[in-house]
């Protein structure tokens, strides 16, 4: 018994890497159709982060937000965050377990869960809403564009740098052009020599967005291929330093005889 | 024989007369069924029509749809628009059934548009003024409306692709070149690395070029004062782990060399665990006089925040509080790392922290996430950005300290592939283009 789990040494040594090839080799046989170990593969990858996500949420959150504070005495700091959480929860959980229900009776107290359930529900998206459009502005639009306009247009500023600064900001309200307009509707009516001016800048904007779409493109394969390389060769040293190469040899000579 | 109005492959209801589907173009009277044909049969020199059953009849997993509604169409186009056969002549008028079945509906949608050839109606709606100009013996009609009914049914004012005769790149090839990129950096390069936790730098060609954000990224973290703090944002979990891990490496190495002390937020439920695997790696790459120090360079507690971006006002205005849990008070961080997967965890952070708390920020992101990062670089508003394994090679070679031997191997391997990779695409793009130019110039 010993011997026999002795022999099995090099292949529990690298477990975790042996399981994950298996599981990965499942997922990709997705690739030949559907099947009962792709899906095997899918349920475990999912129920392990699912759970580990629980765990991580009640630890952090549950436990140390919530628990700890409470035995601490701090009840009446977490009285407001505690409501709204409850409130969202029981209104969440309401809509949750009705579906499907053939009793839709619409009473007073359903109808009080919803409208209530809309309030947490409102903070927490008006707050990311205005965190991200705020963040949008302030972080991004006008930063950039500050940078932009200072870098192209400082004193003293010629050749390359002026250069590289016009091509910005060209190609940067040619490509919002042309995500915003469209030419039948909105340039063709317009006059003519403001029109075709429009033309040619929507010309310009599409083959930007080309190129930049080729150049994502072409930069996330790049990234992609050392990353399926790597894998490969982490596969390649197991086999090799883990001693399972001499456990695979030791077992085809035995059972050559 | 009297024809069965239904189809039994779609189950459209045809006009009286009708011999094919109006929506499918299979045969409605079994007395028009074609000969049975070889599926093996190679393509060339049949009629559309054969050429059709031919593909269904072969089963080929690799004729696609698309195929099949091609030759579908096309068979369906050819047994109604013969020129010495014209079917369609026979079902036009007999009643008004006929417009909005099936691809005819197409024509009424995508053709001319309502109105066009008003004063030739005969009852049986807008489009078939066309048809009846068409069966009167209009040659130019008779090509538009097979034009039309060989494409796919566009709405009106829906941008149409143009029609394309160039030869589809077969993904069997893609496959082929992609698996050779993949196989090709481990010609002559399967032998394990010696055992060793650190050793000179392996031989890998020339040293890298040492672009200026990684060398910002660089100064940045050795200007900082030994155990000052940083505030570091660990957006990537075991999925992303692969690429991330030799790029955050040698920075999460030259952290702990210099004795910073990390303050570890993330926003991910994994990010906790990848973060800790992580700097024991780059722990036990160290050699002995790093490790006295490094002991207090990790926290011991990092914070999982809930609700994504959604967070990141707390830890703009109370970055502080978050770690009052925390063994060892922290001090004021004065420098912020984000080691994150995708352009937006490190874009959020610049958007709604950074305008709060003021600190530089230095960016350690994978190779796809590198262009849309470095108008940023430029702003000014990050000191400094290591991407990819490339940018990872570059900031290890401004590092006293080498790699273990199996780091260094594995650094080595995928900057190769990486490289195999942008030729294999440069390939492809040269060919793809040559391909054009000659296929054009071949089709005159």
């Amino acid at each position: 018994m010993a011997d026999a789990a002795a022999s099995f040494a090099p292949l529990l040594s690298n477990l975790e890497l042996w399981v994950g090839l298996v599981i990965t080799l499942f997922t990709f046989s997705l690739v030949l159709g559907d099947n009962a170990l792709a899906r095997l593969a899918l349920h475990l990858v999912v129920g392990a982060s699912l759970g580990y996500a629980t765990l991580m949420a009640f630890h952090y959150v549950v436990n140390l937000r919530i628990f700890i504070p409470l035995s601490a005495g701090q009840s009446a700091r977490l009285a407001a965050p505690l409501i709204l959480a409850g409130v969202l929860l029981a209104a969440g959980g309401e809509r949750i377990f009705s579906q499907g229900r053939t009793d839709t009776r619409d009473g007073h107290g359903r109808r009080t869960l919803q409208v209530a359930g809309v309030v947490p529900l409102a903070i927490l998206i008006g707050v990311g809403l205005a965190a991200g459009v705020a963040g949008l502005v302030q972080g991004t639009l006008v930063a950039q564009a500050r940078a932009v306009v200072t870098e192209t247009f400082a004193a003293g500023r010629v050749g390359a740098p002026l250069w590289s600064g016009v091509m910005t900001l060209l190609l940067t309200t040619a490509t919002l052009l042309a995500l915003t307009l469209d030419r039948r509707i909105h340039v063709e009516p317009l006059p003519r020599p403001l029109r075709d001016l429009l033309q040619v800048w929507l010309w310009v904007g599409e083959r930007a967005l080309w190129i930049v779409s080729g150049v994502l493109l072409a930069r996330l394969f790049a990234a992609r291929l050392p990353l399926l390389v790597d894998r490969i060769d982490a596969v390649l040293l197991a086999y090799q330093t883990s001693g399972v190469r001499a456990w695979i040899e030791q077992w085809v000579q035995t059972w050559q005889g | 024989m009297t024809p069965n109005l239904t189809c039994p492959h779609c189950g459209t209801r045809n006009p009286p007369g009708s011999n094919f589907c109006n929506r499918c173009g299979a045969a409605l009277s079994t007395d028009l069924e074609p000969p049975a044909l070889d599926p093996a049969a190679p393509l060339e020199g049949l009629s559309d029509a054969d050429a059709f059953e031919t593909i269904e009849g072969r089963g080929d997993p690799r004729t696609a749809d698309h195929e099949i509604e091609r030759a579908r169409d096309d068979a369906f186009a050819d047994e109604w628009f013969d020129d010495e056969e014209p079917v369609l002549e026979n079902v036009l008028f007999p009643d008004e059934q006929l417009v909005g079945a099936g691809y005819l509906e197409s024509v009424a949608i995508a053709g001319e548009g309502p109105g066009a050839g008003a004063g030739a109606g005969t009852g049986a709606g807008e489009a078939v003024p066309n048809f009846a100009r068409a069966a009167a013996g209009d040659g130019d009609h008779w090509r538009v409306i097979r034009t039309i009914l060989r494409e796919e049914p566009q709405l009106a004012g829906a941008a149409s692709a143009p029609a394309s005769n160039l030869p589809n790149l077969r993904p069997l090839w893609i496959v082929i070149l992609v698996l050779l990129a993949a196989v090709l950096p481990f010609v002559g390069n399967l032998e394990p690395p010696p055992e060793g936790p650190a050793a000179a730098p392996v031989a890998t060609g020339p040293a890298p070029v040492v672009a200026a954000p990684v060398r910002a990224a660089w100064e940045a973290i050795d200007s900082l004062s030994l155990d000052e703090a940083v505030l570091v944002l660990w957006q990537y979990d075991p999925a992303t782990a692969g690429e991330l891990d030799l790029p955050a490496l040698p920075v999460i190495s030259h952290m702990l060399e210099r004795d910073l002390r990390s303050q570890m937020i993330t926003l991910l439920p994994t990010g906790l665990a990848s973060a800790r695997r992580l700097y024991a790696e780059a722990v036990r790459g160290l050699d002995e006089s790093a490790m006295k120090t490094v002991t207090s360079g990790w926290i011991g507690t990092g914070v999982y925040l809930t609700g994504g971006a959604t967070a990141l006002p707390l830890v703009a205005s109370q970055a502080a509080t978050l770690f009052s849990s925390a063994p060892v008070q922290p001090a004021n961080p004065r420098l912020v790392v984000i080691v994150a997967a995708r352009t937006d965890d490190v874009r959020q952070w610049l958007e709604i922290v950074q305008p709060v708390d003021r600190l530089p920020v230095v960016a350690v992101t994978t190779a796809a996430a590198d262009p849309t990062l470095l108008p940023y670089v430029q702003s000014g508003q990050l000191a400094g950005l290591v991407s990819g394994f490339d940018g990872a090679a570059a900031y290890q070679s401004l590092r006293d300290e080498p790699l273990s031997t199996t780091a260094q191997r594995r650094q080595a391997l995928v900057t190769q592939a990486q490289n195999w990779g942008a030729l294999s695409l440069i390939v492809i793009a040269l060919v793809a283009n040559l391909a054009r130019v000659f296929w054009r110039e071949r089709r005159g």
